[in-house]
């Protein structure tokens, strides 16, 4: 007989009967989702959405939540940044001079640690003109490629709206 | 052809070129940390743009979802694979280009 890993023995043991409900309507609508609603696809996908639900690393209760109105704003300014992010970059690729002005900047945290950085850092690498290089427990530094005032500023409003999307508060410790 | 379908024939056809300059930048530009930021940015809009595209021409709500999902799923793969590529390359001592 195998034996169960102990990690997983772990996750087991973390999760509640209440969290059950919520994941199994969550991975059941995305297995369905993908497979397109075929009812044959539920021989593997319901054994699937069980496992995935009892062997779930996220924790029950998360320390942020996500706000109707905070995500509102936050798509809009998401779809104008990405935009223009993506002809900044396309526009420094074609030039025949591929004009570059690398920079190296450190970004004290105004985020509680509790998941809601991460999730700053990596919306970052999608935004104009920065990439996240270094985490530290005080400051991520941030790498850019353009004008460093213009990101700086760009920082500050995606900084403000995911703590609004993510009900967070933001601390001033600089 | 009708009206959705030449819309998501032009989406489509519009998320080509980011695509193509997040690879043009891929091979022109000088340094990792440079074309992660390429990549990273071209990718999230040209994708995003042809699964929309996509997703209006198919005329279905599910089929809709499932590229809305595809491209929400490649997000994050792309945000967190480049954050890892970029936080691993300063950490082993790999200095930006120009710095």
């Amino acid at each position: 007989m195998t034996r169960i890993p102990s990690f997983i023995r772990d996750i087991i043991g973390r999760t509640r009967p209440r969290d059950l409900p919520g994941r199994l309507i969550l991975y059941a609508g995305l297995w369905w989702l993908i497979t397109g609603g075929d009812a044959g696809a539920w021989t593997w996908g319901a054994p699937a959405v069980a496992g995935a639900a009892i062997i779930s690393p996220f924790p029950g209760r998360s320390p942020w939540q996500i706000s109707i109105p905070g995500a509102l704003t936050f798509l809009p300014v998401f779809v104008a940044f990405s935009l223009r992010g993506a002809l900044d970059v396309a526009r420094r690729a074609l030039h025949p001079r591929r004009p570059l002005n690398p920079a190296l900047l450190d970004y004290p945290w105004r985020l509680p640690d509790n998941g809601s950085r991460v999730f700053l850092a990596n919306l970052i690498n999608l935004m104009p003109g920065t990439l996240c290089v270094r985490i530290t427990g005080r400051a991520m530094t941030v790498h850019t490629i353009g004008d460093t005032t213009r990101t700086l500023s760009g920082l500050a409003e995606l900084e403000a709206r995911t703590a609004m999307l993510l009900k967070q508060p933001l601390h001033d410790e600089h | 052809m009708t009206l959705t379908e030449w819309l998501g024939t032009a989406l489509v056809i519009a998320g080509v070129p980011f695509l193509l300059s997040g690879t043009l930048g891929l091979l022109r530009f000088p340094d990792v940390y440079t074309r992660l930021h390429a990549l990273a940015k071209g990718d999230n809009v040209g994708l995003g743009l042809i699964c929309v595209g996509l997703g209006i021409q198919s005329g279905s709500v599910t089929v809709a979802l499932k590229l809305l999902l595809i491209w929400v799923l490649m997000l994050i793969a792309s945000a967190t694979g480049a954050g890892l590529i970029a936080r691993t390359a300063l950490a082993r001592g790999l200095k930006p280009w120009g710095l």
